[in-house]
């Protein structure tokens, strides 16, 4: 993608919306996810992590960011004892998922913070280029 | 759904200027102007129309090809009016 032009700081900062509504759509998941029960010796419900690429970082502008990867969290599953639910193995016990909760809340204020940034420089890069126009006014 | 913005026929250059070069042609300049924010325009305006039919768009992206075709206009429209301001400076020149 080539930036270089009169939008280049909009089309930047949009990247970074891009990006990180991805980011809170993905914690969404996550969380709405956090009390999703398995058997044991079945796939867990993994969260699932997103992973950021710098966009033209050859070029002496840069062109913002993407998604590269969304990968799953590798922890163990906890064990939970409880032989009344009908996902129990034969032993009693479900397996919970692996998502942490507090880690997806703390992401949650990253990404709505670095959103709301990425807001402030698209309307300022707007508000600049608005205000450019004016120059030429006697 | 408003049709864009199609691009102004040409102002001709004006005929009685005599000797030298062709002038550039103002009207060319601010009809190119036009051509390349109806095109813009008209992107934004195919994001806003898949947004309002429900399809998969990203707000931002909507905002950011609005936000654009908001700037190229203004743009292209302060030249127009620096340019006019220009031509009535030196129509109102006393003789």
């Amino acid at each position: 993608m080539t930036v270089h032009g009169p939008f280049s700081s909009i089309d930047i900062s949009n990247t970074g919306l891009g990006y990180n509504k991805y980011w809170l759509d993905t914690i969404a998941h996550n969380i709405a996810n956090v009390n999703t029960q398995t058997t044991p010796g079945q796939a867990p419900f993994r969260a699932r992590i997103v992973e950021a690429m710098p966009l033209d970082t050859n070029t002496s502008l840069g062109g913002g960011i993407a998604v590269s990867d969304v990968v799953d969290q590798a922890d163990d599953p906890a064990m939970m004892f409880d032989p009344g639910n009908p996902l129990a193995d034969g032993t009693g016990y479900v397996q919970g998922p692996v998502v942490d909760l507090a880690e997806q809340m703390g992401n949650l204020i990253l990404a709505s913070r670095s959103y709301q940034a990425n807001m402030t420089v698209f309307k300022e890069a707007r508000d600049a280029l608005q205000v450019t126009t004016t120059l030429g006014r006697g | 759904m408003l049709p864009p913005i199609s691009g102004v026929s040409g102002i001709s250059a004006s005929p009685g200027v005599s000797g030298g070069a062709k002038p550039a042609g103002f009207g060319d300049a601010i009809t190119k102007g036009l051509d390349s924010v109806a095109n813009i325009e008209a992107k934004a305006d195919g994001l806003v129309s898949s947004m309002a039919a429900g399809k998969n768009v990203q707000i931002s992206d909507v905002m950011a090809a609005t936000s654009k075709a908001n700037l190229g206009m203004s743009i292209v429209n302060e030249i127009r009016t620096r340019g006019l301001e220009a031509y009535q400076s030196i129509i109102n020149t006393q003789v």
